[in-house]
């Protein structure tokens, strides 16, 4: 299920709080994952049991390894079951297609038939299908066993909360990748006030409101351009459509984040930041550490630190990062786009530190903020054309390939989005914030009077948006 | 202060609270006391019914799709909503509502362009129909929609393309029929209620002045607008495009029925409608216009065939036709009744058997019609069947 649909907004969400509210503190983690099972199963009937399958094994080698404390390697052979068993099951699910067609490539024959992988009639190998969030799960479950391993938390006997913490509805599908140390205390115990209740409700309807009346809108203009043919684009055309995407991306991601932070909040738990006004970042090295914030830093903790950090002298450093860079492209998707964009942000990230860093320290800031943008955008074009020489199609027509700068069409696609446009670009800045501090400061009193109506009102904006979205006249008289 | 803070906290609370069981509640309890397959007048469809649970259909994902369709197919104030979701994006700027333009109290379905491979492939299967029946007179009518005729009230550099152009290149391609030109005369009445403003369709008048238009070209006298009564069938017609926009600041239409002053021409019409064929004598179905879909008052619904006898005018029989059309002919075809004495009706959408069984006998025929709009026409993926249907 997402969040941004009618039956999730006035069916499952009121009847899970009212049944989680009511319930006593003993059965609250049940719900939770029951309400996770539930909410996991409406959208991967079939594939809920991989997640089912993966929490029980990471949680019983939690208590293997809670059980040898004393043997290393006991608990060692804990780590890597958990470990291999939850990247396997990436590799499974999300890579066996990518990599079955660079073995075939490379070969230059067919080894590996990716639609054929049936015996005796059963798809023993499901190469088309990606269960929702697995590269969320598997990370967050993965991040327990790693801690504990690492003597960073405690063992969790209760196999209802630990399954809890892999259930918890609202980031189970698209994070922020919550981990169980984030967590831990608040799964054992946690209040629920009226203000975290409050924060909560305020934090989703922002969130909401971001992913339906902004991405999706702004989202339609990328998309029809993205269909459009790039070698006769004007430059103006790829532009607008580019930032269309730029705009998308941000406002769905950080937008689901925030709904899932909310719905974290109303329930009693404060999940970490994910989004920090990427937009503004004045270089590479501060847009990722305002971009996806819990993926960076599940990567710095269990991958970059691990193998030594910056401790160990610059080449050493240099190879970490590049690890690091090559696998956050990895897990973003299984095509040579992700990885060769992840790369690319590696290899500025490491120029950044050896000097680009400082030359940035002492241009204006504009240029900083040009630079960045710029970069980020070239990024986006990698992240969603659908292969590389589309991409470099795509970059070919935004520095004019298409032989013109801009249609009466391009016209037409600007003067029908500006005021979008503009709503995008003062929504991605901190204004909105600092307008709301502002009023804060004068009075609190009436920015919580203010408040009331606006939210009510946005929620029942995104409302109208989502029936209208299942609106859909049959009009058989007019094939 | 502190009293305050928990007044708007709880305010803000309980009002979201209500606003989430309220509609849910009323949507429920809505949905249990309607039909079992509920019919919405405004989307022309019927409503997703409850969906069955069962294994597979839990395993295959469609209980769960169809319950979301279920859900918001029935959520309280659907129309509402939608109107207030497509008023929100006219204000941010947007020009189009579901492809529909609204300018100067008229919608006009937008038409950017076409799949020239798909226009390719239905032109040359008239080309080789043509060749076949080499023997028969054989028309080509291709009517522009209100788009291009009122081209220049849509906002500037959205894209429209040339139905002219298209026309022109079409009657071109199809060099074994003779294009019939009807834009002039569209064009030339302009100013006259010649389109829908809530419909895709042209009225009653915009057919006639094709019926007219095509009277050189076929051969026929047509009969002269003095001998025409013309009745108000009705006046409160809202169409296809109100449908999709749901904009209730445009006037509603009025539907007229052009009935010959001697009164209507008598006729036996036989509809095959792919399950039984019915009788009737009169082209009109009067019926439709206490329903939201007025239009079929002009020979009901689109079916695979009908076959229309009448006492066409003495002394101005042109024989029999044979017509492939789409809705716009529905129109049309109560003036050719008065000059063709038989009319076989057929909407390849709806055939997918030979003419031959469908007891078409295409011998029997003097002359051909291909009579569509420009938009279903370039959009029509069953046109190439021809080759298949006449072989």
């Amino acid at each position: 299920m997402v969040f941004s649909t009618p039956v999730f907004l006035y069916l499952f969400l009121p009847l899970t709080l009212l049944i989680y509210y009511i319930s006593p503190k003993k059965a609250k983690n049940l719900i939770i994952l029951l309400s996770g099972l539930l909410f996991y199963s409406w959208g991967e009937p079939i594939y809920v049991i991989v997640m089912i399958i993966s929490t029980m094994i990471d949680y019983c080698a939690g208590l293997v390894m809670n059980k040898f404390e004393d043997n290393k390697t006991m608990r060692r052979v804990c780590l890597i079951v958990s470990v291999v068993m939850n990247l396997g099951l990436l590799g499974i699910f999300k890579y066996n297609g990518f990599i079955a067609e660079n073995i075939n490539a490379i070969a230059g024959q067919t080894l590996i038939d990716i639609n054929n992988m049936y015996f005796f009639g059963i798809e023993y190998l499901p190469m088309n299908t990606l269960p929702i969030g697995i590269s969320f799960f598997t990370f967050q479950s993965m991040s327990y066993t790693i801690d504990l391993y690492l003597g960073n938390v405690k063992v969790q006997k209760n196999p209802i909360s630990f399954a809890a913490f892999v259930t918890l509805f609202p980031q189970i599908v698209a994070g922020p990748i919550v981990r169980y140390d984030d967590v831990a205390r608040e799964l054992d115990d946690r209040s629920i006030t009226l203000d975290l209740i409050y924060d909560g409700i305020i934090t989703f309807i922002i969130g909401l409101s971001k992913k339906v009346l902004i991405a999706n809108s702004i989202g339609a203009v990328w998309t029809s351009i993205k269909a459009m043919e790039y070698s006769t684009m004007p430059a103006l055309t790829a532009w607008i459509g580019i930032l269309a995407f730029t705009f998308q991306i941000y406002f769905d991601f950080s937008g689901y984040s925030d709904m899932a932070v909310g719905l974290g909040k109303m329930m009693g738990f404060h999940f970490p930041k994910n989004f920090d006004y990427p937009y503004m970042s004045k270089s590479i090295s501060e847009f990722w550490r305002r971009w996806h914030m819990t993926l960076g830093a599940w990567f710095r903790s269990y991958v970059y630190i691990p193998m030594g950090g910056n401790r160990k002298g610059l080449p050493r450093t240099i190879i970490n990062l590049a690890v690091v860079w090559f696998l956050t492209g990895v897990w973003h998707g299984a095509s040579w786009n992700f990885i060769l964009w992840g790369s690319l942000y590696g290899v500025v990230i490491i120029l950044e530190k050896l000097f680009l860093g400082k030359l940035l320290e002492k241009a204006p800031a504009v240029i900083c903020h040009i630079y960045t943008m710029l970069l980020v955008i070239l990024g986006w074009v990698l992240f969603d054309t659908a292969d590389l020489p589309g991409a470099g199609g795509y970059i070919a027509a935004m520095f004019g390939a298409g032989g013109s700068f801009a249609d009466s069409q391009a016209v037409y696609l600007l003067t029908c989005n500006a005021v979008m446009f503009v709503i995008c670009i003062i929504g991605c800045t901190d204004i909105p914030k600092r307008i709301v501090e502002f009023i804060r400061k004068k009075s609190e009193v009436t920015l919580g009077y203010i408040a009331i109506p606006v939210c009510a009102a946005m929620f029942l904006l995104c409302t109208a948006y989502l029936v209208d979205s299942t609106y859909n006249p049959f009009l058989y008289f007019n094939f | 202060m502190e009293k305050h803070q928990k007044i708007y906290k709880l305010t803000l609370i309980i009002l979201l609270v209500a606003i989430t069981l309220v509609l849910p509640v009323i949507t429920i309890i809505r949905s249990l006391n309607m039909p079992e397959k509920p019919f919405s007048e405004t989307e022309n469809r019927y409503l997703q019914t409850f969906p069955e649970i069962s294994f597979d259909t839990i395993t295959d994902k469609s209980f769960m799709t169809d319950f979301e369709k279920y859900f918001s197919d029935r959520f309280v104030l659907r129309e509402e909503w939608i109107n207030i979701k497509n008023n929100s994006d006219r204000l941010l700027g947007q020009k189009e509502i579901k492809g529909v333009f609204t300018e100067q109290g008229r919608m006009m379905e937008a038409w950017k362009g076409y799949d020239s491979n798909l226009v390719n492939r239905s032109l040359a299967a008239m080309q080789s129909f043509a060749d076949k029946y080499s023997d028969k007179k054989m028309y080509f009518m291709l009517a522009p929609t209100s788009q291009e005729i009122y081209k220049d009230t849509l906002p500037k550099n959205c894209g429209a393309a040339s139905q002219k152009d298209f026309i022109k290149l079409c009657y071109d391609s199809v060099p074994g029929m003779k294009g019939i030109d009807i834009y002039s005369s569209l064009n030339i009445a302009k100013d006259r209620y010649i389109y829908y403003r809530t419909d895709h369709h042209w009225t009653s008048l915009g057919a006639y002045l094709a019926y007219h238009a095509a009277g050189v070209d076929m051969g026929y006298t047509p009969l002269s607008i003095d001998k025409f009564n013309i009745e108000h069938a009705s006046d409160s017609f809202r169409g296809t495009l109100y449908s999709d926009t749901l904009d209730n600041s445009i006037t509603p239409d009025t539907i007229d029925f052009y009935i010959p002053s001697g009164g209507e021409t008598a006729i036996r019409m036989e509809i095959q409608n792919g399950e039984n064929t019915n009788v009737y004598d009169s082209l009109y179905f009067r019926d439709f216009l206490t329903k939201k879909d007025k239009y079929s008052a002009f020979l009901g619904f689109n079916v695979p065939k009908i076959d229309i006898i009448s006492q066409a005018t003495k002394g101005n029989d042109n024989g029999s036709l044979i017509i492939f059309k789409d809705s716009y002919a529905h129109s049309l075809i109560p003036f050719l009744v008065n000059n063709y004495s038989k009319i076989t009706v057929l909407d390849m959408r709806y055939i997918n058997v030979p003419l031959e069984q469908l007891g078409v006998n295409m011998d029997e025929y003097d002359s051909v019609l291909f009579m569509y709009n420009v938009i279903t026409f370039s959009e029509d993926t069953n046109i190439p069947k021809l080759n298949f249907l006449a072989k």
